[in-house]
């Protein structure tokens, strides 16, 4: 019998979201993490690409959700000691270092570290500050609780003393814990390469050479200078910072493969550096600029135009200091060298395997590939070489944070695939406790005003606020916190309700579309209906619109007052239950709609799989061979195979999606084929409906027979048609003015099919005219190998492109050679053209059928692009494949097994919960005029018949499973016959006064 | 005040963190935390070397003559000594201030930088060695005056103005004396970095941790701890020093050119004294300092 229970091995940000996906599909989860708290390298970064989001405000919620899921057990300070067994049921022996704090008494005050009289580097601040021996990692740490460094604690005995909870415990001692599980995960991230390595960078020695990461903590609220940017030798603003790229990647001295993020990081850098200090001058040091992931390209191009960031195409050899603490940078660039002095020298450093990972490799019995990553293939890349034990994250490859997401929802259904019988087994139901009774109460109103480390305090005055906040009539207590959203916070607002016996619960902070439910959360936990919490947003409505600070808070006091109106009024509502259809549909028959289906019948789920073409394949029908020797036919053979042999998967082919009704757990739709029209019911939807080659319209294509696409130059070769001499056209249809992003996928097909070309016909004469060469991630070493195998790489400027024309019948392609500084004209057999993907047609109509967005290029646009790179706004709904964006074989295979985890956590469900915040009929007023009916959007109101007294009446109804809540039909009613619920007329209009009486109260 | 306060020592409550350590060092265990300040559970001796230890300076002896103030109300001689009475001969003119105290435990360190700062130039300190009747009272004085000597020498003076002995103490007057030593320079550095409550935590719990183990119950090697030691008084002292310049708000640069530090100790110092909540820190094209509170 399989064990229904995980191991997640790393709490960052990919083994979070394993274990919620999994927690929240029925499996019981261990997340060891070795540091005291879970967060890893994203709890370090201030900003995220390409948004420029918060990261801690987008992370801190999945911190808390698992601290605080009843399935997931956060096993911390611990390691790995050993595994026995095999898939389905491992025994795990786990080393759990001593905190010397108990988890369960200690608040997380702080007393201890106050008192502490011994100071140690932070970790967490990169060595730019100081912290107790006894600390916690970051301000909003999950789990909450402070631990002892021992190394540095010379064991006083203050802190014992001075902790009112007596919580300190200086007789723990190392304990060895057994765990049985079924699978296990392993996520533990990489870590950032010494910059020291490259000692021409004079890092460690020039002070005011720091590495990226610490230059992420000095951008930061809760870095060194409390997010002001101070350089180290003497605290001075740079006003000229120099980035670097490429340091240890890329590099035959230290690490040859590219780490992939650090380009767009770098961006991100210079941008908010700039929003920091606006007159500083910002230069970019690159080898090529890879930025290739969604949206990068864009966020470039903004950082070029709108802040004046300055890229520069070559590299720094050395860094010198001058006397006042400047450094000056030589660099070769267009042939010659140059010399520029900065204030400040930012070094991008490159991700490197964790320094544990031979110790997990040896533990668990996996094998690492030759940069000592964990070793995977790449039709399987979430599988490690041992069954049952599979890796997501940095740990196998560098990659961002959504690609990383992305691999660990991946991972969690792999895991959960082959324990799939023993789902719901080892799992408990969180119980609240029963909720209080506040009717006749009256309002006794908390208002807690949120910081937002600087994001808020920055610009609103929001000590004032609370303030001001106190003097509101039936607000019994205020209060402003550094972050309302982390853990420590949830349990100060708990103590105020009880303390003060609160019934309505305000919080003026960020946004509720990614923090209402945390408190609605906390609410319950306290003991009061969720629908007592009024959310005030003075983050995106205030502090991050205006500048003028006064105003800014007098405003946000505006929202609070408005806030609180609304929450005297406020009512307890209650959550809808409906069933869920245990099936699925799956839009799109190609590689990751395929993948999908297939993952989804292996977890007993019966599959819809709808594709538009008589085969099933997709783009997978078009690649003979992979850059690393696999063979994708066979891959294919073996879907198609399985797919629809498969019992619980209905194929339909030459068909398509006609109409899509329902919502989450409810899904009707019709599939319409050539023979038929069926309907079928279904309880999530996955988009899976892929991209195509764009067919160029750029050098003669389609006009000379011998101008191919890199598809058709693959046909070409595969069926041993080979040329001699072959000129490839890079960014042909992308990074322009129509398409502006990047295809991604383009740099490593050229290469791909210039080195096939070489294999066929090593004296066959290539070369690539590119812009950037965007071989991220381990594709480097193809890059490099079709260099050494004669390959010609000339770079052309998109200012300057190259021209391809016919002279007497032949094939002539001119261009400018930067490094020859020449025009070269060349006269090749073929010109292959590495055009851009581009959307597919239908996507218009599955986003209106879907109601789901598409993004300015027409891909699919998801819920979130860092934290929910596979989900859509709307519930139930998923995406996968290259429909989402340009992407190769292993990361379209990725992004269908993640789809399938996050349909997952609908699908394991009996019941779904929704809102309680819907339309609801006032009988009395309501004459039956059917505007309602007209003006819902999705349907959810029907006039329907009322046996009354009076006899039979028509009035409307609303189902509420359908109905969004958005408020249509009350703006429509002509006698306020309808209102939502938890957003009725009263309470807006209490909004509008309150708005109106603030000059008023603080006149008072 | 609870009902068993300690009648002997007087304990400012308002001052008292629950630290602790007066339990700790105290050679009788006549003391408890209760509700989290000292109480006095037996009977106490009057060696002083709870207050001696008193990382807050909370606890003051009740006897208004073995106070700070008490025993500070001499005229500063060139040479003061530090002693415990029963190495005092009755009746004799030393050529040096002789404060007497019940027992050499009750040197608190912050006393012998007070005295150079009214013009002392060395100091000996006195003590009944293994003899002690509040043993290990005297080695605490010892590795007070240690920790002392070390922080002269940080500071650029001669360690050896302070100078520990076992009884009798006349031949080091004469001996000191004969050195002939300046007056300190910054003895006011000395003696706010001798307040920093940090600094003092780790003086008063040297001998103990060394000798007789921590609350792990492991002995630290004497060197390591020494390097413990070295760097509290290392950011003690640069505290005082930078808190006297900052003048209600300064600059990193006006630092810099006031107290000769380089920037990085500047930089280093104010983050830790930002940590502690000594200061508030603003970026204006460079960081400027003010005193908090």
């Amino acid at each position: 019998m399989p064990v229904g229970a995980v191991l997640v091995i790393g709490g960052g940000i990919a083994g979070i979201q394993s274990a919620l996906d999994l927690a929240e599909s029925g499996f019981k989860v261990y997340l060891l993490e070795k540091l005291p708290a879970i967060g890893g390298r994203m709890s370090q970064l201030d900003k995220t690409f390409p948004t420029n989001d918060c990261s801690m405000c987008i992370l801190s919620p999945k911190l808390n959700e698992v601290g605080r899921h009843e399935n997931i057990e956060i096993i911390n300070n611990a390691e790995l000691v050993g595994v026995e067994g095999e898939a389905g049921d491992f025994k795990v022996k786990i080393k759990k270092k001593p905190l010397y704090v108990d988890p369960v008494k200690c608040t997380g005050c702080g007393a201890c570290s106050e008192a502490c009289p011994v100071s140690a580097i932070d970790e967490y601040n990169e060595g730019l500050s100081y912290r107790s021996a006894i600390f916690l990692r970051y301000p909003q740490a999950v789990p909450k609780v402070y631990s002892i460094d021992k190394s540095k604690c010379i064991g006083c005995g203050i802190c014992q003393n001075v902790c009112v909870a007596k919580a300190i415990d200086y007789n723990q001692k190392e304990e060895e814990i057994t765990i049985n599980v079924g699978t296990i995960i392993l996520t533990p991230g990489g870590k950032l390469a010494d910059a020291v390595k490259r000692e021409e960078y004079g890092y460690g020695v020039f002070p005011n050479v720091i590495t990226s990461i610490q230059f992420e903590r000095l951008l930061s609220a809760t870095g060194p200078f409390e997010g002001h940017v101070a350089r180290p030798s003497d605290g001075k603003e740079p006003k000229k910072i120099g980035i670097i790229q490429c340091v240890c990647s890329r590099d035959a001295k230290t690490n040859e493969y590219c780490s992939s993020v650090c380009c767009t990081y770098a961006t991100k850098h210079a941008i908010i550096a700039k929003e920091h200090i606006p007159d500083a001058e910002i230069h970019i040091f690159i080898m090529d600029l890879r930025t290739f992931g969604k949206g990068f390209e864009e966020y470039a191009k903004r950082a070029e135009e709108e802040y004046g960031v300055k890229y520069h195409r070559g590299r720094v050899s050395v860094v010198m200091q001058k006397k006042n603490g400047n450094l000056l940078l030589k660099y070769e660039k267009d042939g010659r060298s140059h010399e520029e002095e900065f204030d400040l020298v930012v070094l991008s450093v490159g991700f490197e395997p964790p320094e544990d990972m031979k110790r997990y490799a040896e533990n668990l019995g996996i094998n690492l590939n030759e940069y000592g990553f964990v070793e995977t293939d790449s039709f399987n890349p979430i599988s490690t070489s041992k069954p049952g034990i599979y890796v997501a994250g940095v740990a196998s490859e560098p990659k961002d944070i959504p690609e990383s997401v992305a691999q660990a929802s991946s991972a969690a259904a792999k895991a959960s695939s082959i324990i799939a019988s023993e789902r719901g087994k080892l799992i408990t139901k969180k119980e609240y406790p029963p909720e209080r009774d506040v009717t006749g109460e009256p309002p006794r109103i908390g208002v807690f005003v949120c910081h937002c480390g600087i994001n808020i305090a920055s610009v609103v005055d929001v000590e004032r606020v609370a303030e001001f906040a106190k003097t509101l009539d039936d607000v019994v207590f205020a209060d402003h916190l550094l972050f309302t959203c982390s853990a420590d916070s949830q349990e100060r607002i708990k103590q105020a309700i009880r303390d003060y016996n609160l019934n309505r619960i305000v919080v003026a902070a960020c946004t509720p579309r990614t923090h209402e439910q945390l408190f609605r959360n906390t609410l319950r936990e306290a003991g009061l209906n969720p629908y007592l919490f009024e959310f005030v947003n003075i983050r995106e409505h205030c502090s991050w619109v205006h500048t003028d600070k006064e105003r800014a808070t007098k405003k946000a006091m505006e929202l609070v007052a408005a806030g609180v109106a609304k929450a005297r009024d406020l009512e307890p509502l209650q959550y809808i239950e409906v069933d869920v259809t245990k099936k699925a549909l799956v839009i799109g028959g190609g590689l990751a709609g395929m993948t999908a289906a297939l993952e989804l019948a292996n977890q007993g789920v019966e599959t819809f799989l709808v594709e538009k073409e008589e085969k099933l394949g997709g783009n997978l029908q078009h690649i003979y061979y992979t850059i690393d020797g696999k063979d994708p036919q066979e891959l294919l053979r073996e879907l198609v195979e399985k797919v629809e042999s498969n019992p619980l998967i209905k194929v339909y082919k030459n068909a398509r999606v006609e109409s899509i009704e329902g919502f989450v757990g409810n899904y009707t739709s019709r599939i319409v084929t050539e023979k038929s029209v069926e309907e079928v019911q279904h309880g999530v939807v996955i988009v899976a409906t892929g991209a195509k080659e764009y067919k160029p319209k750029e050098y003669l294509y389609g006009e000379h027979p011998r101008v191919v696409t890199q598809v058709e130059f693959e046909h070409m070769l595969i069926n041993k048609d080979v040329p001699n001499d072959v000129i490839m056209i890079q960014c042909v249809g992308s990074r322009n003015e129509e398409r502006p992003y990047c295809s991604r996928i383009c740099c490593q097909t050229a290469i791909k099919n210039a080195l096939k070309l070489k294999e066929l016909n090593p004296d066959a004469n290539v070369m690539i005219l590119y812009r950037d060469i965007r071989t991220y991630g381990f594709l480097e070493k193809y890059y490099k190998e079709a260099a050494e195998k004669g390959v010609v790489f000339v770079r052309y400027d998109p200012d300057n492109p190259p021209k391809v024309r016919v002279e007497d019948g032949r094939l002539v392609v001119e261009f400018y050679d930067e490094i020859l500084e020449d025009t070269i004209i060349a006269e090749p057999e073929y010109v292959v053209l590495s055009a851009a993907t581009v959307p597919n047609d239908e996507n218009e109509e599955i986003s209106k059928l879907l109601k789901v967005p598409l993004d300015a290029n027409g891909f699919f646009l998801e819920a979130h692009p860092k934290l929910r790179p596979v989900d859509f706004a709307t519930e139930g709904v998923f995406l996968a494949g290259i429909a989402h964006s340009p992407r190769l074989i292993p990361e379209t295979i990725s992004l269908a097994y993640a789809a399938v985890s996050r349909a997952l956590t609908v699908l394991t469900k009996d019941k779904i919960i929704m809102e309680a915040t819907k339309a609801e009929v006032v009988r009395e007023r309501c004459d039956a005029c059917g505007m309602c009916v007209k003006a819902c959007p999705v349907n959810a109101i029907e006039i329907t018949e009322y046996e009354t007294r009076a006899g039979v009446e028509r009035k409307a109804a609303v189902n509420k499973a359908v109905c969004l809540g958005c408020g249509v039909c009350s703006a429509t009613c002509p006698k306020a016959a309808i209102v939502v619920k938890g957003f009725t007329f009263n309470q807006i209009k209490d909004m509008v006064d309150a708005l109106e009486e603030v000059d008023a109260i603080l006149a008072r | 005040m609870p009902d068993s306060a300690p009648k002997t020592i007087s304990v400012d409550y308002n001052k008292c963190i629950s630290c602790g350590i007066c339990i700790y060092v105290c050679p009788h265990d006549v003391l408890e935390l209760k509700d989290g300040v000292p109480v006095m559970v037996g009977k106490c001796k009057v060696c002083g070397l709870c207050s001696a230890s008193c990382i807050t300076k909370a606890i003051s002896m009740t006897a208004k003559k073995f106070t700070d103030e008490g025993l500070l109300d001499v005229d500063v001689k060139d040479v003061v000594v530090f002693t415990c009475r029963r190495n005092v001969e009755k009746g004799k003119d030393y050529d040096a201030t002789v404060i007497s105290l019940l027992c050499s435990a009750r040197l608190d360190p912050y006393l012998i930088a007070e005295v150079f700062e009214r013009g002392a130039r060395a100091v000996v300190v006195s003590t009944c060695g293994s003899d002690c009747r509040n043993y290990p009272g005297s080695a605490e004085a010892k590795y007070k005056a240690e920790a002392v000597r070390m922080m002269l020498e940080k500071l650029g003076e001669d360690g050896e103005r302070v100078k520990v002995v076992e009884g009798n103490f006349e031949d080091a007057i004469n001996e000191l004396k004969a050195k002939n030593f300046d007056a300190v320079k910054n003895a006011d550095d000395l003696k706010n970095a001798l307040l920093n409550r940090d600094l003092r935590a780790i003086i008063a719990r040297m001998r103990g941790i060394v000798e007789d183990g921590n609350v792990y119950g492991e002995k630290i090697d004497y060197e390591q701890y020494l390097k413990v030691l070295e760097d509290a008084a290392d950011k003690a002292i640069k505290f005082s020093i930078i808190s006297k310049n900052l003048n209600g708000g300064a600059k990193v640069s006006e630092i810099v050119s006031r107290t000769g530090l380089t920037y990085r100790e500047v930089l280093d110092a104010i983050l830790e004294m930002k940590r502690k909540g000594l200061v508030e820190l603003e970026i204006d094209e460079e960081v400027v300092v003010s005193a908090k509170g």
